[in-house]
């Protein structure tokens, strides 16, 4: 579904991810971790086509991102850490723009935003215009901009911050569905309980480069993730 | 801690002037030699209006008396330009600003963050004020000379002025976000665009008349200010060696300041965090939901940014309504302006150049495309990780800016040609060339922003009002013009017809348009998707 070969993104001289290669299976939820600047957000938008990169090639769905973007883009829906979204539109506005440009019919669009709108509990708040919408509200409505088209793929960077307990809750069990109907996600995050109990897989960074990586079970073996993390961060657990 | 704040807010202005924002290099030399041409330009164009308005005014007040009454006048227009040009500045400036709430969360007074903020807004009053207190005091001085004292009381009257300026400007700022906050943004956006526009227009239209009146009427002038504008008629007397006039001036916009600035940070936390009212939503008619094809919905999302952006609507919407406005002049006052045209029939004959120049400056401030990719701001993401070429994205930008703009100046360009009267060649032209000019706009402003983009802004005001994408935009095309003028007025004038010489600039503005439609196209594509 995703493979990211050689990957390697620098700023000036900085070297912001350095030859990674990962390989993100259909069915699987792939966590990213890693400290603060370690390239897990640079990774995430090379992978959605918002972010060119030097050296390496990654496909979506055997389509190179830099030669057939829209083919990958058709397939993918990113969801960034900071949803700033169109504070001109309504939430229905913004849903409904999302999914004209994905070419989503009437009565699929709708279905979707029923479903969606259901579960996080948003369908009375999408009239309203999205500056008056609170963080998590804003985030509810990137996850259901995400949800709506049907990607096969779907990228996520720290999800889950400034989500209530009830919608954390609900976006998990849409990203359980969303793998078992073939899907796959591949997301940051910093809560590494979540990645834990959630991924099949996951990949630790470290200053660019990719310190571990593979089945959750392997690489936390008989510790917690948490203190494979923190030996791999070089800090006592 | 106050030098620190200012020292950012400078910072932030002249990073916004001067550093690319992604690129975080700094302009290259030839640039800043571009924009301090530019700079000279802008303001050789106002303080040389101010200059033929001051030099009719001198003479008159001098001879009755009424020198105070000259420096009154020259307050007021600097008062009047200030507060016009300045006041969704102060208001974004001061309660819009993305970082209030980080820097109030700090162990920061208001009432500093305020004075912070308040400090660049008084150079911007200080400019604005300057452009008729300059021109008036060189006028004054060269045909009249300073009274003992004079000459020191009007430059402390000059700098003392954008204080008053900045009080009067806070205030409107201040009732600007309360209404703000209360009504739909666009829909008093727009209220305050028609009630400026109306000012606007009265005082263009009667400005001969008015400029008369005040020459001829100085007196009742000097009586109507004495009784309803004392600070400006004490400036004025000031000025002509009334030191404590001067004094009483002082004195008056530093308690009109003082006042102000204190309200305003008694009130600052409260305003900075009044939100709209925040209404329940309603029940979603789901069965109302349209569908659009991705070119339509890139297409209404253009609009519905234009109409629901306050700073983009006021601020740019503002030379459409103009556009409209020329025709409708032309229009009432058709038969003066026949009268005026037919006592000169070397005039008459470059009617259409006129009509053509008068919608071209216009159009020059009519530049919709041009904050269109700053605007994107941080929501960018959305539409670089959507399944859509960046040449798709970049055309919904400049077909909204020709929806609005070429229909409207071809229209207005034939009203004004089959009202005047003008050959059918003519008539063809008066439509054509102005359409042309609309689309050179669009498209010079779509690779002007490219070009500087920013999109780390903190209020939409700076995309739409203050960008140096803007200004190359806007001054570019009234140089343009320009440059046209006075290559008929001294070169061709003998050798070609107005019409040829239309016909001609036509499509000179066609063939520039060409060419930056490809650039905006090969370049503008690789700088989107290098954004």
């Amino acid at each position: 579904m995703l493979r990211i070969n050689r990957f390697t993104k620098t700023y000036g001289n900085k070297v912001a991810v350095d030859n990674l290669n990962l390989h993100i299976a259909p069915g699987e939820i792939f966590g990213f971790i890693g400290h603060n600047g370690a390239g897990k957000t640079t990774t995430l938008k090379a992978c959605c086509g918002i972010l060119q990169f030097d050296q390496g090639e990654i496909t979506v769905c055997g389509h190179s991102i830099r030669k057939e973007p829209l083919a990958c883009k058709q397939s993918l829906a990113y969801i960034p850490d900071n949803p700033d979204l169109y504070e001109f539109l309504t939430g229905l506005q913004y849903l409904s723009f999302v999914a004209d440009i994905y070419g989503i019919s009437k009565a699929d669009r709708q279905a979707g935003i029923q479903k969606y709108g259901g579960l996080l509990g948003m369908t009375d708040d999408l009239s309203l215009p999205i500056s008056q919408y609170s963080h998590g509200m804003k985030q509810k409505v990137a996850v259901m901009s995400a949800l709506i088209h049907r990607p096969k793929l779907i990228l996520m960077d720290e999800p889950f911050v400034g989500l209530d307990p009830l919608a954390s809750h609900q976006l998990k069990n849409v990203m359980a569905q969303h793998c078992a109907a073939g899907g796959a996600i591949f997301f940051s995050t910093h809560v590494l309980e979540v990645a834990e109990k959630l991924c099949h897989k996951v990949a630790i960074i470290k200053n660019g480069k990719l310190v571990a990586a593979g089945p959750m079970e392997e690489v936390r073996g008989n510790a917690s993730l948490e203190e494979v993390f923190l030996e791999l961060e070089g800090q006592p657990s | 801690m106050i030098k620190a704040l200012i020292r950012v807010r400078f910072r932030a202005l002249f990073a916004a002037l001067f550093q690319q924002s992604r690129r975080k290099r700094r302009q290259s030399k030839g640039m800043a030699v571009l924009f301090a041409i530019l700079f000279i330009y802008v303001a050789f164009v106002f303080f040389g209006l101010f200059t033929i308005m001051f030099q009719q005014l001198v003479e008159p007040y001098h001879a009755l008396g009424l020198d105070w009454l000259y420096f009154a006048t020259a307050g007021l227009t600097g008062l009047a330009f200030s507060i016009l040009g300045s006041v969704f500045a102060t208001q974004s400036q001061l309660y819009d600003a993305k970082d209030n709430d980080l820097l109030l969360s700090m162990p920061i007074r208001p009432r500093l963050i305020l004075f912070s903020r308040m400090v660049p807004l008084l150079a911007l009053n200080l400019l604005f004020s300057a452009m008729s207190m300059v021109p008036a005091g060189v006028i004054y001085g060269a045909n009249v000379g300073f009274a003992p004292g004079g000459f020191v009381a009007y430059l402390l009257s000059t700098l003392a002025l954008p204080f008053l300026a900045q009080a009067i400007t806070c205030l409107l700022g201040w009732l600007l976000h309360q209404l703000l906050q209360r009504m739909n943004k666009s829909l008093a956006s727009a209220l305050y665009l028609l009630v400026f526009m109306a000012v606007y227009f009265y005082v263009y239209t009667q400005a001969s008349q008015l400029l008369n009146a005040m020459a001829s009427n100085g007196e009742a002038m000097a009586n109507a200010l004495r009784s309803w504008a004392w600070p400006l008629y004490a400036m004025g007397q000031g000025c002509t060696g009334g030191l404590p006039f001067l004094a009483g001036f002082l004195a008056v916009t530093a308690a009109a300041f003082g006042l102000v600035y204190w309200f305003l940070s008694v009130t600052f936390m409260h305003s900075a965090f009044l939100r709209r009212s925040v209404k329940k939503g309603r029940k979603v008619d789901f069965g109302r939901l349209e569908t659009r094809s991705a070119v339509q919905a890139l297409h209404r999302r253009e609009m519905k940014r234009f109409l629901g952006c306050p700073a983009y609507l006021t601020n740019l919407g503002f030379g459409l309504v103009m556009i409209a406005a020329v025709a409708v002049a032309g229009l009432i006052f058709r038969r003066q302006i026949l009268d005026f045209l037919n006592l000169i029939p070397e005039l008459n004959a470059l009617a259409p150049l006129l009509v053509a120049a008068c919608l071209g400056f216009m159009i020059s401030c009519t530049c919709i495309s041009t904050p269109s990719v700053s605007l994107e701001g941080k929501t960018i993401w959305i539409l670089q990780s959507m399944p859509l070429t960046p040449r798709q994205i970049l055309l919904s930008k400049l077909w909204l800016h020709c929806v609005l703009v070429v229909p409207l100046s071809a229209l207005s360009g034939l009203v004004l040609a089959l009202a005047y009267g003008f050959s059918p060649v003519d008539t063809v032209l008066s439509a054509l060339c102005p359409a042309a000019l609309g689309f050179l706009c669009g498209v010079l402003g779509l690779v002007c922003g490219l070009q500087w983009v920013r999109l780390d802004w903190l209020s939409e005001a700076y995309p739409c009002k203050q960008s140096v994408a803007l200004m190359v935009t806007m001054f570019g095309l009234m140089g343009l013009l320009l440059i046209a003028g006075l290559l008929y007025g001294f070169v061709l004038y003998s050798l070609v017809s107005a019409t040829v010489f239309l016909a001609g600039v036509t499509l000179v503005l066609l063939l520039l348009s060409a060419i930056l439609y490809r650039a905006a196209m090969t370049w503008g594509v690789k700088t989107w998707q290098a954004l």
